[in-house]
């Protein structure tokens, strides 16, 4: 969706007038393009207006002590925050093991000397298998929180014949720390060492980078996988880069929103 | 927020004493009975407390990102019960006599939403009425009228900038 397609639709998007799936494709344009944003952020403060015009309505006394038990109840059900952190940490370990142990892209890659273009891309649709694992145990752990959002994307290399491909997923939550994992395959391990380390980065807009970490080492499969919590929401990062030790952009790609994870079970 | 994030009791009721009644008044106007209105504030403020990290103070208004999650959701529940005979509202309407209490703050703030609306024309005042209250598309509004979906697009945005900046420095924060 451009810009201008996405700023015929935000009059309507302000007013609520739009189906939830419209609405979502917009917002995912938010999230990331600043000046759509900015036009969207003042439809929506003149729309504001319309509920502030209405004649007062008195709610009934107890309401207030209603909404705030309410709350206090929901926020209590939170585990500490040291507890979550240390599942978390559990969580994203298992989630490793298992996108590594589902993909076995050393023994696919490990010992081939030259490395197709085939084998680069079954190494990348067993990583997106791995990811899709980890879509699976985020939703069926604590993580499972209807407004969870997963992004999940590949990435691939500008350079023409290039066997190194990777995958990334990005899990967006209200409730817990979001979580970033990138996993990378297919790098010539020796000819690589000198561009080591790569640097990762999730990427808003053009000058919006937050860093998710180095790969200081390749494993005998040209990859690594990395991961990080952030506590700060990863929805509008779409873009992910990894650059080599000198600045050179040695994959890219985006992550989207798989509605299939983001869906309340019945 | 952080109060809110935390569930703080007076956090959450700064922001009730703050935004509470408008937001019942939203529920009451769109869903048509108490008990619905009810269920909605709850709703708001559950749906705030939950959304609260991604609230950025920078971005927007505190006023405008609860007023649009007490809207998004009236819309959702009107949307879901079909059959549901919708109220028929107009943007702006009278003033109940409200002796007694002092609720200077409210009074000045409904008295800037009603001046803001006032830049607007009948006709604009319905048509806004329509996509706010009774969640029409702009597609549905051109079918019903018969005229061009891009001329009710134009009317629609005209509209809501004139609103717009007949509010420029007087909106609630």
């Amino acid at each position: 969706m451009n810009c201008t397609a996405v700023r015929d639709r935000l009059t309507e998007r302000a007013l609520g007038a739009v189906p939830a799936d419209d609405a979502q494709a917009l917002d995912r344009h938010l999230a990331w393009c600043a000046a759509c944003r900015k036009e969207a952020g003042e439809l929506d403060r003149a729309v504001t207006t319309f509920a502030f015009a209405l004649a007062p309505a008195d709610p009934p006394a107890d309401l207030e002590d209603r909404v705030v038990a309410n709350v206090q109840e929901v926020a209590a059900k939170r585990l500490p925050q040291g507890a979550r952190r240390g599942k978390l940490a559990v969580a994203l370990a298992v989630a490793g093991m298992l996108a590594v142990s589902g993909l076995g892209w050393g023994a696919v890659m490990a010992g081939k000397a030259a490395r197709s273009e085939d084998l680069a891309h079954q190494a990348q649709k067993q990583q997106q298998d791995g990811l899709e694992r980890i879509s699976t145990l985020i939703k069926s752990s604590e993580f499972d929180d209807p407004s969870n959002e997963v992004f999940l994307g590949t990435l691939a290399a500008d350079a023409p014949g290039a066997t190194a491909a990777g995958s990334a997923l990005t899990l967006a939550s209200p409730s817990t720390p979001d979580i970033a994992i990138v996993m990378i395959n297919g790098f010539d391990a020796v000819a690589s060492k000198d561009a080591l380390p790569f640097r990762v980065f999730l990427v808003a807009g053009p000058r919006q980078r937050l860093r998710l970490g180095k790969i200081k080492a390749l494993d005998s499969g040209g990859g690594a996988i990395l991961s990080r919590q952030f506590e700060l929401d990863l929805a509008r990062y779409t873009g992910v880069e990894v650059l080599d030790k000198d600045d050179h952009v040695v994959l890219q790609g985006s992550v989207s929103l798989r509605p299939s994870i983001t869906t309340p079970s019945p | 927020m952080e109060g809110l994030l935390a569930g703080d009791d007076v956090a959450v009721r700064a922001i009730y004493a703050r935004f509470g009644r408008p937001v019942y008044t939203l529920g009451l106007r769109l869903l048509g009975t108490r008990e619905a209105a009810e269920e909605l504030t709850q709703d708001v403020f559950l749906t705030a407390w939950r959304k609260a990290a991604r609230f950025d103070a920078t971005r927007g208004r505190l006023s405008t990102w609860l007023m649009t999650i007490a809207h998004n959701l009236a819309v959702d529940r009107l949307r879901r019960e079909t059959g549901v005979t919708r109220p028929t509202l107009v943007l702006v309407d009278e003033v109940p006599e409200r002796a007694g209490i002092d609720e200077g703050a409210v009074i000045l703030e409904r008295d800037a939403a009603v001046r803001a609306l006032e830049s607007l024309s009948d006709a604009e005042r319905r048509l806004l009425a329509r996509a706010y209250f009774r969640g029409l598309t702009a597609r549905e509004i051109a079918e019903a009228d018969g005229i061009p979906l891009g001329t009710v697009k134009t009317r629609l945005r005209a509209a809501l900038i004139k609103v717009r900046r007949a509010n420029e420095g007087k909106e609630p924060s």
